[in-house]
């Protein structure tokens, strides 16, 4: 049994037990059953299931988001935005169904096609900063194309999809289509990961972890799609609208408590604009508001947990050069104010590792190469942002940049049209957008001979 | 004789040295029995001279690498915040161990252990309150108060209310940044062993060292090596007044700083306006509450001649509803004392009394478990200077007195610092008398233990320890000060 906190409150909110190992193997069973079912179901019957699950999370909207905010410890606005976009997801999914397919290939002889067949039984496996939304990224496209899905939510935060799990009920999907397995990643994670049923990991979470499932997939050679940590970058650049790209890049960075593999946890300023970029970025991260994540108008609820805490906090050494404008809650509860280092030396740790949490280095750059030299420094290459009002510029920064998506003043990563995933060790494969369904599907060829 | 349903077998008592459990390795001779029946449990130990030096040198190379010392507050925050839930959710086996080591009743037990958790985030608060450092930037020139660890921390808790002391003092010097080493009572280790794997598993978790939480057993031999070794550069206490006093003089020599929470003779002042049967009732509470094994209880009464009598009726009569049983029995408002030397020690301490021309009073019957049971008792009849030193238990004396005046006198006694108490229906009154016994806590018509009031602080004054009780005080008592800045050219001097 886990105990689920409230880290808001540390009061313990559930006591999930913890699915039993010898569990696994029916439950994989049934999964591949309900997909041999599911595949052969009409189109039409796809697509309206798809679209019954958007209706039914729009209605439990409410108390997904309460679960949300209770278990991450988020803004209860941000967990109804995001409850909205699993809603939406789905319907952009059901929409896929019968608009995805092969090709047609010129070849001697005969007529050769590509047909997109479904992989099977995939597990996803989810993580705790945005557990339903990211989670549903991957079930949303893997059941449009004909999979059946076990979902492993992360051991802290489980209930938005065990009450997901709970509301689809309706939806009358066939049994065990999909179902959600409880419990620690080393234990559950990896009897997915190993077993011989399961055709597909999608994985999001950290990227040591994702080694991990990345080796023990090897053994039964998985279908993988990683969606890893980041170190990403607002490169500012001086003829830039410094007020809007500061005001941004403190939600770039601090939203979600900075619990969020896109956030940009390096701004890189122009060294001209540099002391003016500070003063108006730390005003910024001065109105932001930490605390109760039930209010309205809190901006930053806790960090998840006490460990979570401890780590970030370690990236605050002594030697820093730290701003912290906005302040902290006081009540218990693991809540950490937004941190501001400025210019620290470009190998400290605060610059090259993933942080996950409200702290931010601003370094300045005195070149465009450089800026880009500077951005590219990590091992990492998930997201971005580039401000300028130069065209030309803008563009050659953003073809510059080893990441997976960018965007050019603004500080949007996501959207559910456009393919999303890392460069580098940010990961593997893409979610979302049409991409999504080349994760989910496997190209089979078919030759028919003319010849006779 | 049959064990009681609920007994469980003894814990395991284990050394937590340099992150590793050990069996203590040494047998004091002694055993920890069944308060109730006197059936021997297990075995008291204590950890070996050379384990301590080794958890004495983990402790010292942690805070010499400075990487707890100086950690940022969120480490300490995250690492307090996930021992209080830790502790919360282990409340049911604090109760039982408690209650199994001082006697005291398991619905009292159950309530004091529900305190624990929430203690720690007492601690977490002072931390924050109190900060790592602060700005004092004159102009242009930067200037920094840092409030940091004293060094490695002896915590030395008393077995009356074992784990809530224990995890008081630890949470305080952990929140301070104090590498900690906890010895528990060697009559009580049973809940620190709870706490220690609570607080070694949020390290764990934590990702922070597990040197800063050490434990080691014993009894004053162990508790001497602690204390006289230079290494350690701060020592909490709580017990009785000669394991203060071998404290004091073994830390003197390397001027440790001290925090001696001891006991006292607490006097209780009866007003002739005074409620008689509230105070009897509160006073009945105060000199039973954990068995009257508390340091702030009532000791000695203190009341006008003329309503001596009555008050000393309605005192046996409330004192004749008390449920005397099993420790483990919800009912039971008066549990047996803690271990058979300390029974004794106060069977001896009435007789005494009594010899002196005192007679003792009680109306109880003891249950026959054959345990360290003892019955509330009401000593009368003696001058009030024979009543000088503190009992306990569920003892107290009572003397009648002339005058407002005298009882403010003789309330002044040798072993008077700790706390005190006034009854009385005339709260201007009840207030003068009040601010005249010489004593850290008065409290007026009540024998609560909860704080008067948020803000409360008490010192300990006389013979009742060194330092106090504030809001901050605790985590403050770990921590010294240090200033940092650029100087002055324009200073005078």
């Amino acid at each position: 049994m886990t105990q689920i906190i409230n880290p808001a409150t540390l009061n313990v909110i559930a006591e999930p037990r913890e699915t039993p190992i010898e569990a696994i193997e029916a439950i994989v069973a049934r999964a591949q059953r309900a997909q041999r079912t599911w595949v052969r179901l009409p189109q039409s019957h796809r697509i309206d299931a798809l679209r019954r699950v958007a209706v039914a999370v729009r209605s439990n909207l409410e108390d997904l988001a309460l679960l949300e905010t209770a278990n991450v410890g988020k803004p209860i606005g941000d967990s109804r935005g995001e409850v909205g976009m699993v809603a939406d997801t789905f319907d952009y999914y059901a929409g896929a169904v019968d608009k995805y397919y092969g090709n047609t290939i010129p070849v001697d002889g005969g007529l050769d096609f590509t047909v997109r067949e479904p992989i099977g039984v995939v597990a996803v496996i989810a993580p705790w900063n945005f557990p339903l939304a990211i989670a549903s990224w991957n079930i949303a496209p893997a059941l449009a194309c004909g999979n059946a899905v076990i979902v492993k939510p992360a051991e802290m935060t489980p209930l938005s999809i065990l009450k997901f799990e709970e509301i689809i009920r309706e939806v009358d999907l066939p049994d065990g289509l999909f179902q959600v397995v409880t419990g620690r990643g080393s234990v559950v994670g990896q009897a997915l990961t190993e077993h011989p049923g399961v055709g597909k990991i999608s994985f999001t979470g950290s990227t040591e972890t994702g080694q991990t499932v990345m080796r023990t997939a090897a053994g039964t050679m998985k279908r993988l799609t990683l969606e890893l940590g980041g170190k990403s970058a607002s490169v500012v650049f001086a003829d830039a609208d410094l007020a809007l790209a500061a005001q941004a890049s403190t939600g770039a960075v601090f939203g979600n408590s900075g619990q969020d593999c896109c956030a940009r946890s390096r701004v890189l300023v122009e060294r001209s604009a540099y002391d003016d970029f500070v003063a108006l970025f730390s005003e910024a991260t001065g109105r932001l508001v930490v605390g109760d994540p039930m209010n309205e108008g809190t901006s930053m609820g806790p960090l998840v947990s006490a460990a979570h805490l401890a780590k970030v906090g370690s990236f605050l050494d002594g030697s820093l050069n730290i701003l912290s404008p906005a302040a902290n809650q006081e009540a218990p509860g693991h809540w950490m104010a937004p941190h501001i280092v400025l210019d620290p030396p470009r190998d400290h740790r605060v610059v090259r590792e993933e942080i996950f949490g409200p702290i931010v280095a601003i370094l300045p750059f005195d070149t465009e190469e450089d800026a880009i030299a500077l951005a590219n420094d990590t091992i990492f290459g998930l997201s971005g942002s580039v401000w300028t009002r130069d065209i030309g510029r803008s563009l050659r920064v953003a073809r510059g940049m080893e990441t997976g998506s960018i965007s050019v003043n603004s500080s949007t990563s996501v959207r559910i049209q456009a393919p999303f995933g890392g460069f580098k060790q940010s990961g593997m494969g893409r979610e979302l957008g049409m991409a999504a369904m080349d994760g989910y599907t496997e190209t089979k060829n078919i030759f028919i001979s003319t010849a006779i | 004789m049959t064990s009681h349903p609920l007994r469980q077998p003894a814990r395991p008592q284990l050394d937590l040295v340099a992150g590793e459990w050990l069996e203590p390795a040494e047998a004091l001779g002694g055993a920890i029995d069944d308060p109730n029946t006197g059936e021997p449990l297990q075995d008291q130990r204590a950890t070996r001279e050379d384990t301590v030096e080794l958890a004495l040198r983990a402790a010292r190379g942690l805070h010499t690498t400075r990487s707890w010392a100086d950690s940022p507050l969120e480490a300490r925050i995250a690492l307090l915040d996930d021992i209080a839930i830790g502790l919360a959710a282990r409340v049911d086996e604090l109760a039982y161990e408690d209650a199994m080591a001082t006697g005291n009743g398991i619905r009292t037990t159950r309530q004091m252990a529900s305190y624990i958790g929430p203690r720690v985030s007492s601690a977490r608060r002072q931390l924050v309150e109190v900060g790592v450092a602060e700005d004092l930037n004159q102009g242009g020139r930067p200037v920094r108060l840092l409030h940091r660890p004293l060094g490695p921390a002896a915590i030395l808790a008393p077995w009356n209310a074992p784990t809530f002391v224990a995890v008081a003092k630890v949470a305080s010097a952990v929140a301070a940044g104090c590498p900690v080493i906890l010895k528990p009572s060697e009559w009580a280790p049973a809940g620190c062993q709870i706490v220690a794997e609570v607080v070694h598993e949020s390290l764990l978790r934590t990702g922070l060292p597990t040197d800063v939480f050490q434990m080691v057993h014993g009894a004053a031999v162990v508790g001497s090596q602690l204390a006289s070794d230079p290494r350690i550069r701060a020592i909490s206490f709580t017990g009785g007044a000669s394991g203060g006093h071998a404290v004091a003089i073994a830390a003197a020599p390397h001027l440790t700083a001290l925090q001696l929470e001891l006991g006292g003779h607490n006097p209780a002042i009866v007003l002739p306006d005074a409620d008689i049967e509230a105070t009897a009732a509160a006073l009945i509470e105060g000199m039973t509450k954990l068995n009257g094994q508390w340091c702030e209880a009532p000791g000695k009464i203190l009341v006008p001649a003329n309503i001596h009598d009555d008050l000393v009726d309605a005192l046996m009569v409330t004192m004749s509803s008390l449920a005397i049983g099993h420790c483990l029995d919800d009912r039971t408002d008066v549990g047996p004392m803690a271990y058979r030397l300390h029974r004794d020690r106060l069977q001896g301490a009435i007789n005494e009394l009594v010899t002196a021309g005192g007679s003792a009073r009680t109306s109880s019957t003891l249950p026959d478990l054959g345990g360290w049971f003892l019955a509330p008792t009401l000593v009368t009849g003696l001058p009030v200077d024979r009543s000088l030193r503190e009992l306990f238990g569920p003892v107290v004396t009572i003397h009648a007195v002339g005058s407002v005046e005298e009882a403010i006198r003789a309330a002044n006694g040798p072993e008077t610092g700790l706390a005190g108490f006034v009854f009385g229906s005339e709260p201007g009154e009840a207030m003068r008398v009040a601010a005249l016994i010489a004593a850290g806590e008065v409290r007026i018509n009540g024998c609560k233990l909860a704080d008067l009031a948020d803000a409360s602080e008490q010192s300990f004054w006389n013979s009742a320890g060194i330092g106090g009780h504030g809001p901050t005080e605790m985590v403050r008592f770990f921590q010294g000060r240090q200033i940092i800045g650029v100087d002055d050219p324009a200073l005078p001097i």
